[in-house]
């Protein structure tokens, strides 16, 4: 299931035409699989739960650069809309 | 595995957001696929990632972006579009993708069994060999301030960049002009240049 929620974030990303908020909507899917497929790999032969640790820290850049992806994305609509400084 | 079935809402919500002709909609769908994935996640017995990332990805980021939405004028997209011109090419890229996977989907056939060596429980022999039982977030912590205290710290740091990076970005020509009319009108005498001109009811010009 993550790996075509994966793939629908890949194939959103790539087609979003419509506006840039939705190109970063689809950034974060990708990242939530991201990490999915990160927590989800306990298969493999790793000891000591480094992914989940990892799956950490990945959530914690997610959202950082959500932060900052918004607030250049709310930046150049409002300078869209507003042209007078205020 | 049966269970992890109801979580199938999540791919069909996620393809709602790339669908939705409304932006309003194409927010509110990945709200949708977070409450999924935490679902998942708290199938797969990790408690601590499941009540985490709701947190984190509906409280913050899902938030932030129905701020974005509403608050700027953006146009519905374009109906008009021809997708079907798109599928010869996209359709190609999206199977040798989808081909490429399996290659690494070959281990998850194999049932439930091996994903519940994650969570220190009173019922299985941990790899560690521990005898008492941890909760999931007690091993999390145990390994994140003692060995990757470091990582821990850097993680803050990145943080911390984010936020001064945000508002630089936004508040950088709004404060500049706030800070020169303050000093400017510091220096400004009151009574010289303003009461002139002005018939105040105040002081005497």
């Amino acid at each position: 299931f993550l790996v075509y929620l994966f793939l629908i974030g890949i194939y959103g990303l790539i087609t979003s035409r419509n506006t840039v908020k939705t190109l970063i909507c689809l950034e974060l899917i990708l990242n939530s699989n991201n990490e999915n497929l990160i927590t989800f790999s306990d298969l493999f032969d790793s000891c000591q739960l480094r992914r989940d640790i990892f799956a950490n820290f990945v959530i914690a850049l997610a959202a950082a650069e959500a932060a900052i992806g918004i607030g250049w994305i709310g930046k150049s609509l409002l300078i869209k809309t507003k042209p007078t400084g205020c | 595995m049966i269970l992890s079935v109801l979580s199938s809402p999540a791919l069909v919500s996620g393809l709602m957001v790339v669908r939705a002709k409304n932006p309003v909609h194409s927010v509110l769908f990945p709200i949708l696929v977070f409450c999924d994935t935490s679902g998942l996640l708290i199938l797969l017995g990790l408690d601590f990632s499941a009540m985490i990332s709701p947190v984190v990805h509906i409280g913050a980021i899902a938030v932030s972006f129905l701020f974005v939405v509403m608050m700027f004028n953006i146009q519905i997209a374009e109906i008009h579009e021809e997708v079907l011109r798109y599928l010869p090419v996209s359709g190609i890229i999206g199977l040798i993708f989808w081909w490429e996977m399996f290659f690494i989907l070959d281990n998850e056939t194999i049932p439930l069994l091996p994903t519940h060596r994650n969570t220190t429980s009173l019922r299985y022999t941990v790899y560690a060999g521990k005898v008492r039982s941890w909760t999931n977030l007690e091993t999390l912590g145990n390994l994140l301030y003692t060995y990757y205290s470091v990582w821990f710290l850097v993680s803050s740091l990145i943080l911390l960049v984010a936020m001064i990076g945000a508002i630089v970005l936004t508040m950088h020509r709004t404060t500049k002009v706030k800070r020169q009319d303050v000093f400017r009108r510091n220096a400004l005498d009151s009574r010289r240049n303003i009461m002139n001109r002005t018939i105040s009811p105040f002081g005497h010009s």
